[in-house]
């Protein structure tokens, strides 16, 4: 690849990566805090789902760095590490769909009725997952596309 | 290939190395060996214009067919 478009682009995904390794560490702060919360109640049902929600965010957002991270490093978008990271993103958001929302309602003093729904935004995580698993196929296009014309002198 | 680049027996006699010739050009060493020895699939018309004006050559000198 041509090295000045190599080092704009390490240029342009300087800020991404700060930011998307604070917000990461934000989403895994995040996540312990409400395991927290749910080790003290655990008839808080709301606590787990939201601790595993925010533990698919870390998830996501901790591969958006390293892929950040290895674009800066190499000064290349399209490479067999990124795929696999997009892969897994795909799959950890297509599982993080399937976790419900939990809703705790205190029924007397000491029983708690729980109530556990699917609704649009379990479909729209779903939905981003399948966007990102098609992109990642349009970056093994790329990769093919960056090796041939890697190859012309 | 049937077509063969020619670049090393211009070099030989210009008397040019590969490092001389890479530096005029513009392109790195490995890039210039692998076209040299034919490892490349392609050449741009902009590498090969500067290839002929450091070479002082003609597109035609760089390559030959041969049937294969």
């Amino acid at each position: 690849m041509n090295k000045m478009i190599s080092e704009k682009l390490k240029k342009r995904t300087f800020i991404d990566t700060i930011l998307s390794c604070l917000f990461c560490l934000a989403a895994l702060v995040l996540s312990v805090w409400q395991f927290i919360g749910y080790a003290d109640h655990t008839n808080m049902k709301e606590y787990l789902s939201n601790s595993l929600c925010s533990l698919v965010i870390f998830a996501e957002l901790g591969l958006l760095a390293l892929i950040l991270l290895e674009i800066r490093k190499t000064g290349k978008p399209f490479s067999k590490k990124i795929i696999t990271k997009l892969r897994l993103m795909a799959v950890i958001l297509l599982a993080g769909g399937l976790i419900p929302s939990c809703s705790t309602i205190p029924v007397d003093d000491s029983q708690f009725a729980v109530t556990i729904s699917f609704d649009m935004q379990n479909i729209l995580i779903i939905g981003i997952g399948v966007i990102i698993g098609i992109l990642s196929e349009v970056f093994v296009y790329g990769l093919s596309l960056q090796e041939d014309n890697d190859s012309i002198a | 290939m049937a077509i063969i680049i020619r670049l090393d027996r211009i070099m030989a006699d210009r008397k040019m190395s590969l490092n001389e010739l890479a530096e005029k050009v513009g392109m790195t060493n490995v890039n210039l060996s692998n076209l040299k020895t034919g490892k490349m699939k392609g050449i741009r018309f902009e590498t090969m214009n500067a290839i002929c004006e450091a070479l002082e050559c003609q597109p035609g000198d760089l390559f030959e067919h041969v049937n294969e």
